[in-house]
Protein backbone atom coordinates (compact mmCIF):
# COMPACT_ATOMS: atom_id res chain seq x y z
CA UNK A 1 0.00 0.00 0.00
CA UNK A 2 2.88 2.79 0.83
CA UNK A 3 5.01 3.49 -1.96
CA UNK A 4 8.37 3.59 -0.76
CA UNK A 5 11.01 6.11 -2.60
CA UNK A 6 14.60 5.35 -1.82
CA UNK A 7 15.64 9.22 -1.23
CA UNK A 8 19.85 8.88 -1.32
CA UNK A 9 21.72 11.68 -0.01
CA UNK A 10 20.49 14.35 -2.70
CA UNK A 11 17.66 15.83 -0.54
CA UNK A 12 19.60 16.42 2.38
CA UNK A 13 22.13 19.14 3.38
CA UNK A 14 25.54 18.13 4.34
CA UNK A 15 24.69 19.51 7.65
CA UNK A 16 21.63 17.72 7.89
CA UNK A 17 23.19 15.18 6.99
CA UNK A 18 25.78 15.18 9.94
CA UNK A 19 22.86 15.67 12.74
CA UNK A 20 20.63 12.16 11.76
CA UNK A 21 24.23 10.03 10.62
CA UNK A 22 24.92 9.45 14.48
CA UNK A 23 21.58 8.18 15.75
CA UNK A 24 20.01 6.49 12.21
CA UNK A 25 20.33 4.91 9.20
CA UNK A 26 18.62 3.57 6.39
CA UNK A 27 16.78 7.09 5.08
CA UNK A 28 13.61 6.23 2.70
CA UNK A 29 10.91 9.68 2.02
CA UNK A 30 7.76 8.20 3.05
CA UNK A 31 5.63 11.22 2.61
CA UNK A 32 6.46 14.22 1.01
CA UNK A 33 2.46 15.27 -0.26
CA UNK A 34 1.49 17.51 2.19
CA UNK A 35 3.09 19.51 5.25
CA UNK A 36 3.73 23.22 5.03
CA UNK A 37 7.12 22.81 5.41
CA UNK A 38 9.65 19.97 5.76
CA UNK A 39 9.07 16.88 4.55
CA UNK A 40 8.82 13.16 6.20
CA UNK A 41 11.44 10.14 6.10
CA UNK A 42 11.45 6.57 6.91
CA UNK A 43 14.40 6.21 9.44
CA UNK A 44 15.72 3.02 11.49
CA UNK A 45 17.39 3.38 14.51
CA UNK A 46 20.69 1.98 14.86
CA UNK A 47 20.35 0.39 18.17
CA UNK A 48 17.13 -1.61 18.13
CA UNK A 49 16.38 -1.45 14.57
CA UNK A 50 13.32 0.62 15.37
CA UNK A 51 11.30 2.15 12.77
CA UNK A 52 10.60 6.32 13.05
CA UNK A 53 9.66 8.73 10.54
CA UNK A 54 11.75 11.96 10.79
CA UNK A 55 10.17 15.27 9.79
CA UNK A 56 13.00 18.13 9.38
CA UNK A 57 11.39 21.72 9.95
CA UNK A 58 13.66 24.11 7.88
CA UNK A 59 14.44 27.86 9.18
CA UNK A 60 13.17 29.87 6.16
CA UNK A 61 16.71 31.76 5.42
CA UNK A 62 15.27 34.90 5.81
CA UNK A 63 14.24 34.49 9.00
CA UNK A 64 17.70 32.72 10.59
CA UNK A 65 18.59 36.02 12.00
CA UNK A 66 15.83 36.03 14.70
CA UNK A 67 16.54 32.33 15.82
CA UNK A 68 13.65 29.78 15.98
CA UNK A 69 10.72 31.15 14.62
CA UNK A 70 7.18 31.36 16.50
CA UNK A 71 6.32 28.34 14.18
CA UNK A 72 8.61 26.09 15.14
CA UNK A 73 8.16 27.45 18.56
CA UNK A 74 4.61 26.30 18.97
CA UNK A 75 4.68 23.76 16.75
CA UNK A 76 7.25 21.66 18.64
CA UNK A 77 5.89 22.96 22.07
CA UNK A 78 2.21 21.84 21.10
CA UNK A 79 3.80 18.24 20.36
CA UNK A 80 5.68 18.03 23.75
CA UNK A 81 2.63 18.18 25.72
CA UNK A 82 0.55 15.49 23.94
CA UNK A 83 0.56 11.93 25.00
CA UNK A 84 -2.76 9.76 22.89
CA UNK A 85 -3.24 6.74 21.91
CA UNK A 86 -5.02 8.36 18.84
CA UNK A 87 -2.41 11.56 18.33
CA UNK A 88 1.15 10.35 16.95
CA UNK A 89 3.95 10.45 19.13
CA UNK A 90 6.91 12.56 19.12
CA UNK A 91 9.90 10.55 20.86
CA UNK A 92 12.70 13.12 20.53
CA UNK A 93 14.02 16.40 18.81
CA UNK A 94 17.08 16.70 17.75
CA UNK A 95 19.05 19.78 17.11
CA UNK A 96 22.40 20.98 16.31
CA UNK A 97 24.86 22.73 18.75
CA UNK A 98 25.42 24.76 15.87
CA UNK A 99 23.69 28.46 15.77
CA UNK A 100 20.69 28.31 14.02
CA UNK A 101 19.61 25.12 12.72
CA UNK A 102 17.03 23.15 11.55
CA UNK A 103 14.96 21.10 13.68
CA UNK A 104 14.68 17.47 13.49
CA UNK A 105 11.01 15.46 14.85
CA UNK A 106 11.11 11.99 15.27
CA UNK A 107 7.82 10.49 15.29
CA UNK A 108 6.30 7.39 15.43
CA UNK A 109 6.66 5.00 11.87
CA UNK A 110 2.61 4.34 10.80
CA UNK A 111 1.71 3.07 7.31
CA UNK A 112 -0.17 5.38 5.50
CA UNK A 113 -2.13 8.74 5.47
CA UNK A 114 -6.40 8.23 5.29
CA UNK A 115 -5.70 10.17 1.65
CA UNK A 116 -3.33 7.89 0.17
CA UNK A 117 -5.73 5.16 1.48
CA UNK A 118 -8.80 6.44 -0.33
CA UNK A 119 -6.88 6.77 -3.50
CA UNK A 120 -6.00 3.24 -3.45
CA UNK A 121 -8.05 1.01 -6.25
CA UNK A 122 -9.48 -1.24 -4.16
CA UNK A 123 -9.93 0.18 -0.79
CA UNK A 124 -11.44 -2.08 1.99
CA UNK A 125 -15.23 -2.23 2.85
CA UNK A 126 -15.07 1.31 3.62
CA UNK A 127 -18.64 1.78 5.52
CA UNK A 128 -17.65 -0.56 7.48
CA UNK A 129 -14.63 1.37 8.55
CA UNK A 130 -16.46 3.88 9.32
CA UNK A 131 -17.36 3.38 13.09
CA UNK A 132 -14.31 2.28 14.35
CA UNK A 133 -12.36 5.67 11.89
CA UNK A 134 -14.70 7.86 13.47
CA UNK A 135 -14.60 6.40 17.20
CA UNK A 136 -11.10 6.91 16.96
CA UNK A 137 -10.28 9.98 15.22
CA UNK A 138 -12.81 11.61 17.83
CA UNK A 139 -10.90 10.13 20.80
CA UNK A 140 -8.14 11.87 20.12
CA UNK A 141 -9.90 14.94 18.76
CA UNK A 142 -11.70 14.95 22.42
CA UNK A 143 -8.02 14.71 24.34
CA UNK A 144 -6.78 17.76 21.83
CA UNK A 145 -9.82 19.80 23.06
CA UNK A 146 -9.61 18.98 26.47
CA UNK A 147 -5.77 19.60 26.61
CA UNK A 148 -7.38 23.34 25.51
CA UNK A 149 -5.81 22.90 22.01
CA UNK A 150 -7.08 23.33 17.72
CA UNK A 151 -6.05 21.52 15.59
CA UNK A 152 -7.12 23.62 12.48
CA UNK A 153 -5.45 22.25 9.68
CA UNK A 154 -7.34 18.35 9.87
CA UNK A 155 -7.56 17.06 6.73
CA UNK A 156 -7.18 13.13 5.09
CA UNK A 157 -3.19 13.71 4.49
CA UNK A 158 -2.87 14.20 8.68
CA UNK A 159 -4.53 11.49 9.85
CA UNK A 160 -2.26 8.28 9.61
CA UNK A 161 -3.37 4.43 9.46
CA UNK A 162 -2.41 1.09 10.09
CA UNK A 163 -4.01 -1.94 9.44
CA UNK A 164 -4.36 -5.59 10.75
CA UNK A 165 -6.57 -7.99 9.01
CA UNK A 166 -8.37 -5.32 7.12
CA UNK A 167 -9.31 -3.47 10.15
CA UNK A 168 -7.91 -0.41 11.53
CA UNK A 169 -5.49 -1.50 14.04
CA UNK A 170 -4.31 1.98 14.83
CA UNK A 171 -5.46 5.85 13.77
CA UNK A 172 -3.40 8.73 14.65
CA UNK A 173 -3.49 12.65 14.13
CA UNK A 174 -0.93 14.71 12.88
CA UNK A 175 0.67 17.66 11.63
CA UNK A 176 0.67 20.44 14.50
CA UNK A 177 2.14 22.96 12.42
CA UNK A 178 -0.88 25.75 12.61
CA UNK A 179 -2.37 24.21 15.75
CA UNK A 180 -3.26 26.56 18.56
CA UNK A 181 -3.11 26.07 22.24
CA UNK A 182 -5.94 28.47 23.59
CA UNK A 183 -6.92 29.99 27.07
CA UNK A 184 -10.27 31.06 28.37
CA UNK A 185 -11.58 33.33 27.52
CA UNK A 186 -10.77 33.48 24.02
CA UNK A 187 -8.99 36.11 21.88
CA UNK A 188 -9.30 36.32 17.82
CA UNK A 189 -7.62 34.09 16.04
CA UNK A 190 -6.15 33.95 12.49
CA UNK A 191 -8.65 32.54 9.94
CA UNK A 192 -6.28 31.91 7.26
CA UNK A 193 -4.47 28.04 7.98
CA UNK A 194 -5.97 25.10 6.54
CA UNK A 195 -7.62 23.38 3.87
CA UNK A 196 -10.76 25.32 2.53
CA UNK A 197 -12.75 22.27 1.68
CA UNK A 198 -12.26 21.32 5.37
CA UNK A 199 -12.40 24.58 6.76
CA UNK A 200 -16.03 25.07 8.96
CA UNK A 201 -18.21 27.47 7.87
CA UNK A 202 -17.70 30.26 10.62
CA UNK A 203 -14.18 30.84 9.17
CA UNK A 204 -14.74 30.82 5.77
CA UNK A 205 -17.20 33.61 6.92
CA UNK A 206 -14.33 35.21 8.54
CA UNK A 207 -15.63 34.71 12.07
CA UNK A 208 -12.35 34.77 14.17
CA UNK A 209 -13.80 34.05 17.21
CA UNK A 210 -14.02 30.64 16.67
CA UNK A 211 -13.20 27.89 19.18
CA UNK A 212 -12.94 24.14 19.12
CA UNK A 213 -16.24 23.53 16.89
CA UNK A 214 -13.78 24.16 13.88
CA UNK A 215 -12.26 21.01 14.24
CA UNK A 216 -15.54 19.00 14.42
CA UNK A 217 -16.64 20.45 11.38
CA UNK A 218 -13.43 19.12 9.20
CA UNK A 219 -13.96 15.73 11.24
CA UNK A 220 -17.52 15.79 9.75
CA UNK A 221 -16.54 16.54 5.92
CA UNK A 222 -13.60 13.50 6.45
CA UNK A 223 -16.05 11.08 7.76
CA UNK A 224 -18.55 11.69 4.72
CA UNK A 225 -15.31 11.54 2.36
CA UNK A 226 -14.95 8.00 3.50
CA UNK A 227 -18.52 7.31 2.86
CA UNK A 228 -18.64 8.78 -0.48
CA UNK A 229 -14.61 8.03 -2.01
CA UNK A 230 -14.94 11.38 -2.63
CA UNK A 231 -14.15 15.11 -0.97
CA UNK A 232 -17.60 16.32 0.44
CA UNK A 233 -16.86 19.75 -0.89
CA UNK A 234 -14.51 20.69 -3.61
CA UNK A 235 -13.36 23.96 -4.64
CA UNK A 236 -10.47 26.61 -4.31
CA UNK A 237 -11.59 29.66 -2.41
CA UNK A 238 -14.22 29.96 0.53
CA UNK A 239 -16.95 31.41 -2.04
CA UNK A 240 -16.49 28.29 -3.84
CA UNK A 241 -16.67 26.44 -0.99
CA UNK A 242 -19.42 27.97 1.55
CA UNK A 243 -21.90 28.12 -1.92
CA UNK A 244 -21.20 23.46 -2.11
CA UNK A 245 -22.31 23.72 2.17
CA UNK A 246 -25.11 25.74 1.37
CA UNK A 247 -26.29 23.70 -1.79
CA UNK A 248 -26.07 20.62 0.51
CA UNK A 249 -26.54 22.11 4.06
CA UNK A 250 -28.87 25.00 3.34
CA UNK A 251 -28.25 29.01 3.39
CA UNK A 252 -28.46 29.81 7.33
CA UNK A 253 -31.09 31.12 9.06
CA UNK A 254 -31.80 33.24 11.99
CA UNK A 255 -33.52 30.38 13.32
CA UNK A 256 -30.40 27.85 13.27
CA UNK A 257 -27.40 30.31 13.21
CA UNK A 258 -28.93 33.40 15.29
CA UNK A 259 -27.00 36.66 14.55
CA UNK A 260 -25.30 34.85 11.14
CA UNK A 261 -27.72 36.26 8.24
CA UNK A 262 -27.27 40.25 9.85
CA UNK A 263 -23.89 39.77 10.06
CA UNK A 264 -22.94 38.30 6.75
CA UNK A 265 -24.13 40.03 3.49
CA UNK A 266 -22.32 36.65 1.74
CA UNK A 267 -25.61 34.90 2.89
CA UNK A 268 -28.40 37.60 1.72
CA UNK A 269 -26.66 37.51 -1.54
CA UNK A 270 -28.68 33.78 -1.81
CA UNK A 271 -32.23 34.95 -2.56
CA UNK A 272 -34.29 33.21 -2.02
CA UNK A 273 -32.75 30.41 0.42
CA UNK A 274 -31.38 28.00 -0.25
CA UNK A 275 -33.32 24.36 1.09
CA UNK A 276 -31.09 21.89 3.07
CA UNK A 277 -31.23 18.56 0.87
CA UNK A 278 -31.95 15.24 2.75
CA UNK A 279 -28.98 13.84 3.72
CA UNK A 280 -29.97 10.16 3.41
CA UNK A 281 -30.12 10.11 -0.29
CA UNK A 282 -26.96 11.84 -0.40
CA UNK A 283 -25.80 9.41 1.55
CA UNK A 284 -27.73 6.14 0.85
CA UNK A 285 -25.13 3.35 2.00
CA UNK A 286 -25.31 5.13 5.65
CA UNK A 287 -27.13 3.69 8.54
CA UNK A 288 -29.70 6.16 10.18
CA UNK A 289 -27.73 7.11 13.38
CA UNK A 290 -24.68 7.51 11.21
CA UNK A 291 -26.71 9.98 9.43
CA UNK A 292 -27.72 11.81 12.58
CA UNK A 293 -24.28 11.76 13.48
CA UNK A 294 -23.20 13.60 10.39
CA UNK A 295 -25.91 15.85 10.36
CA UNK A 296 -24.83 17.12 14.31
CA UNK A 297 -20.91 17.21 12.90
CA UNK A 298 -21.84 19.19 9.88
CA UNK A 299 -24.31 21.12 11.80
CA UNK A 300 -23.92 25.10 10.09
CA UNK A 301 -23.98 27.06 13.42
CA UNK A 302 -20.53 26.28 15.43
CA UNK A 303 -22.67 26.41 19.01
CA UNK A 304 -25.15 23.97 18.14
CA UNK A 305 -22.36 21.91 16.29
CA UNK A 306 -21.98 18.34 18.62
CA UNK A 307 -18.85 18.34 20.38
CA UNK A 308 -16.06 15.14 20.47
CA UNK A 309 -16.94 14.36 23.86
CA UNK A 310 -21.03 14.02 23.19
CA UNK A 311 -20.20 12.58 19.49
CA UNK A 312 -18.17 9.85 21.21
CA UNK A 313 -21.56 9.13 23.25
CA UNK A 314 -23.55 9.11 20.21
CA UNK A 315 -25.75 5.89 19.65
CA UNK A 316 -23.95 5.38 16.18
CA UNK A 317 -20.35 5.24 18.58
CA UNK A 318 -21.57 3.56 21.11
CA UNK A 319 -19.88 -0.03 21.27
CA UNK B 1 -28.58 18.87 60.19
CA UNK B 2 -29.39 21.68 57.85
CA UNK B 3 -25.63 22.88 58.36
CA UNK B 4 -24.60 18.78 57.25
CA UNK B 5 -27.24 18.97 54.47
CA UNK B 6 -25.92 22.36 52.41
CA UNK B 7 -22.46 20.71 53.24
CA UNK B 8 -23.12 17.80 51.23
CA UNK B 9 -25.16 19.65 48.32
CA UNK B 10 -23.17 22.79 48.40
CA UNK B 11 -25.15 25.22 46.44
CA UNK B 12 -22.63 26.27 43.73
CA UNK B 13 -23.26 28.46 40.90
CA UNK B 14 -22.16 27.05 37.71
CA UNK B 15 -19.52 29.84 36.27
CA UNK B 16 -19.63 27.78 32.64
CA UNK B 17 -23.26 27.61 32.49
CA UNK B 18 -23.14 30.28 29.82
CA UNK B 19 -23.08 28.07 26.74
CA UNK B 20 -24.02 30.80 24.51
CA UNK B 21 -20.92 32.99 24.31
CA UNK B 22 -18.17 30.32 22.84
CA UNK B 23 -15.39 33.17 23.71
CA UNK B 24 -15.84 31.53 27.25
CA UNK B 25 -15.46 27.96 26.02
CA UNK B 26 -17.34 26.52 28.45
CA UNK B 27 -18.10 23.01 27.29
CA UNK B 28 -14.40 22.14 28.27
CA UNK B 29 -13.80 24.91 30.64
CA UNK B 30 -13.88 22.80 33.63
CA UNK B 31 -11.25 20.19 32.08
CA UNK B 32 -9.25 22.65 30.67
CA UNK B 33 -8.18 24.29 33.88
CA UNK B 34 -8.21 20.33 35.61
CA UNK B 35 -5.01 19.89 32.97
CA UNK B 36 -3.61 23.41 34.06
CA UNK B 37 -3.92 22.22 37.30
CA UNK B 38 -1.92 19.03 37.13
CA UNK B 39 0.33 21.29 34.15
CA UNK B 40 1.22 23.25 36.76
CA UNK B 41 2.57 20.81 39.28
CA UNK B 42 4.37 19.14 36.68
CA UNK B 43 6.21 22.28 35.35
CA UNK B 44 6.55 23.93 38.71
CA UNK B 45 10.53 25.38 39.02
CA UNK B 46 12.15 23.89 42.30
CA UNK B 47 11.58 26.41 45.37
CA UNK B 48 15.25 25.60 46.50
CA UNK B 49 16.74 26.28 43.11
CA UNK B 50 19.02 29.40 44.46
CA UNK B 51 20.20 27.22 47.35
CA UNK B 52 20.47 24.52 45.84
CA UNK B 53 21.30 25.17 41.79
CA UNK B 54 23.03 28.26 42.06
CA UNK B 55 26.13 30.34 43.79
CA UNK B 56 27.41 32.98 42.21
CA UNK B 57 23.76 34.43 42.03
CA UNK B 58 21.23 35.04 45.03
CA UNK B 59 17.37 35.96 45.10
CA UNK B 60 17.82 39.82 45.50
CA UNK B 61 19.53 39.49 41.85
CA UNK B 62 16.63 37.95 40.54
CA UNK B 63 14.64 40.46 41.98
CA UNK B 64 16.64 43.57 40.53
CA UNK B 65 15.79 41.13 36.98
CA UNK B 66 12.82 40.50 36.91
CA UNK B 67 11.67 44.63 38.43
CA UNK B 68 13.82 45.32 35.22
CA UNK B 69 12.22 43.35 32.74
CA UNK B 70 8.84 44.32 33.92
CA UNK B 71 10.10 47.79 32.75
CA UNK B 72 11.19 46.45 29.58
CA UNK B 73 7.68 45.12 28.84
CA UNK B 74 6.37 48.89 29.56
CA UNK B 75 8.82 50.23 27.28
CA UNK B 76 7.83 47.47 24.35
CA UNK B 77 3.98 47.47 25.58
CA UNK B 78 4.05 43.69 25.71
CA UNK B 79 1.16 41.44 26.77
CA UNK B 80 1.06 40.79 30.53
CA UNK B 81 1.18 37.18 29.05
CA UNK B 82 5.03 37.62 27.55
CA UNK B 83 6.13 38.83 31.29
CA UNK B 84 4.04 36.14 33.22
CA UNK B 85 5.91 33.33 30.77
CA UNK B 86 9.42 35.12 30.87
CA UNK B 87 9.58 34.62 34.49
CA UNK B 88 8.67 31.09 34.33
CA UNK B 89 11.05 30.62 31.98
CA UNK B 90 13.58 32.03 33.67
CA UNK B 91 13.04 30.25 37.01
CA UNK B 92 12.61 27.04 34.68
CA UNK B 93 16.03 27.70 33.60
CA UNK B 94 17.60 28.47 36.66
CA UNK B 95 16.18 25.24 38.48
CA UNK B 96 18.26 23.17 35.87
CA UNK B 97 20.93 25.38 35.14
CA UNK B 98 23.93 27.07 36.91
CA UNK B 99 24.58 30.77 35.53
CA UNK B 100 27.08 33.42 36.54
CA UNK B 101 25.93 36.53 37.47
CA UNK B 102 27.38 38.39 34.27
CA UNK B 103 25.27 36.14 32.16
CA UNK B 104 21.80 36.71 34.71
CA UNK B 105 20.62 39.46 32.62
CA UNK B 106 21.24 37.57 28.97
CA UNK B 107 19.47 34.96 30.54
CA UNK B 108 16.47 37.60 31.14
CA UNK B 109 16.67 39.11 27.61
CA UNK B 110 16.19 35.60 26.05
CA UNK B 111 13.64 34.08 27.90
CA UNK B 112 11.69 37.26 27.45
CA UNK B 113 12.49 37.03 23.21
CA UNK B 114 11.10 33.41 23.24
CA UNK B 115 7.63 34.63 25.52
CA UNK B 116 7.20 37.75 22.69
CA UNK B 117 7.95 35.32 20.03
CA UNK B 118 5.21 33.02 21.37
CA UNK B 119 2.49 36.03 23.12
CA UNK B 120 2.70 38.85 20.54
CA UNK B 121 1.61 39.25 17.37
CA UNK B 122 4.68 41.77 16.46
CA UNK B 123 7.57 40.74 18.90
CA UNK B 124 10.29 42.81 18.99
CA UNK B 125 13.21 41.37 17.39
CA UNK B 126 16.60 39.91 18.77
CA UNK B 127 18.07 43.83 17.76
CA UNK B 128 15.86 45.49 20.27
CA UNK B 129 16.58 42.95 22.88
CA UNK B 130 20.65 43.67 22.66
CA UNK B 131 19.72 47.42 22.12
CA UNK B 132 18.11 47.74 25.91
CA UNK B 133 21.38 45.96 27.49
CA UNK B 134 23.46 48.48 25.97
CA UNK B 135 24.97 46.41 23.62
CA UNK B 136 26.14 44.60 26.77
CA UNK B 137 25.20 41.19 24.81
CA UNK B 138 25.71 40.21 21.09
CA UNK B 139 23.44 38.82 18.82
CA UNK B 140 25.48 36.09 18.25
CA UNK B 141 24.96 35.41 22.26
CA UNK B 142 21.41 35.99 22.53
CA UNK B 143 20.52 33.26 19.98
CA UNK B 144 23.03 30.89 21.70
CA UNK B 145 21.31 31.46 24.79
CA UNK B 146 18.00 30.60 22.75
CA UNK B 147 18.61 27.51 21.67
CA UNK B 148 20.40 26.81 25.10
CA UNK B 149 16.78 28.21 26.89
CA UNK B 150 15.15 25.65 23.95
CA UNK B 151 17.31 22.43 24.72
CA UNK B 152 16.96 23.29 28.90
CA UNK B 153 13.42 23.07 28.64
CA UNK B 154 13.15 20.66 26.00
CA UNK B 155 10.79 23.20 24.49
CA UNK B 156 7.76 22.44 26.73
CA UNK B 157 7.29 26.17 26.36
CA UNK B 158 3.72 26.88 27.80
CA UNK B 159 3.10 26.71 31.07
CA UNK B 160 0.02 27.93 33.20
CA UNK B 161 1.32 31.41 34.89
CA UNK B 162 -0.38 32.95 37.76
CA UNK B 163 -2.53 35.05 34.92
CA UNK B 164 -4.16 31.92 34.07
CA UNK B 165 -5.24 31.08 37.17
CA UNK B 166 -6.42 35.03 38.26
CA UNK B 167 -8.70 34.91 34.94
CA UNK B 168 -10.66 31.60 36.80
CA UNK B 169 -10.58 32.99 40.09
CA UNK B 170 -12.13 36.59 38.87
CA UNK B 171 -14.68 34.67 36.60
CA UNK B 172 -16.03 32.22 40.16
CA UNK B 173 -15.74 35.72 42.26
CA UNK B 174 -19.04 36.78 39.41
CA UNK B 175 -17.09 39.68 38.45
CA UNK B 176 -18.31 40.87 35.30
CA UNK B 177 -15.52 39.86 32.69
CA UNK B 178 -15.05 43.11 30.94
CA UNK B 179 -13.55 45.37 34.09
CA UNK B 180 -11.57 42.34 35.93
CA UNK B 181 -9.62 41.64 32.35
CA UNK B 182 -8.98 45.38 31.49
CA UNK B 183 -7.67 45.85 35.03
CA UNK B 184 -5.30 42.52 34.90
CA UNK B 185 -3.76 44.10 31.87
CA UNK B 186 -1.92 46.43 34.57
CA UNK B 187 -1.14 44.18 37.10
Amino acid sequence: MEEIVHLGIPFLTPDQWDVITPAYKDFELIRSEGPRFGDMFKCKLKSTKEVVAMKILTIPEDQKSNGIPYSILNHVSILKTLNHPNILKLHTVLRTDLDVEDVFLVFEYIDVSLKKFLATPFPIDVIKLGKPFLRQALSGLAYLHVQKIIHRNLKPNNILLSFQNHEISKLKLTDFGVAKSIEPPLSPYSINMGNPCYKAPELLLGFTNYSTAVDIWSMGCIFAEMIKLQPLFIGNDGPKILTEIFCLLGTPTEENWPGVASLCSFIQAFDPPIKPKDLAAEFPKLEPDGLDLLSRMLCLCPNSRISAVEALEHPYLRP
Amino acid sequence: SEILDVAKHPDVADIDADFEDPQLCSLYAADIYDHYRVAELSRRPYPSLMETVQQDITPSMRAILVDWLVEVSEGYKLQANTLYLTVYLIDWFLSKNHIERQRLQLLGITCMLIASKYEEINAPRVEDFCFITENTYTKDEVLKMESLVLKSSAYQLYAPTTKTFLRRFLRAAQASYKRPSIELEYL
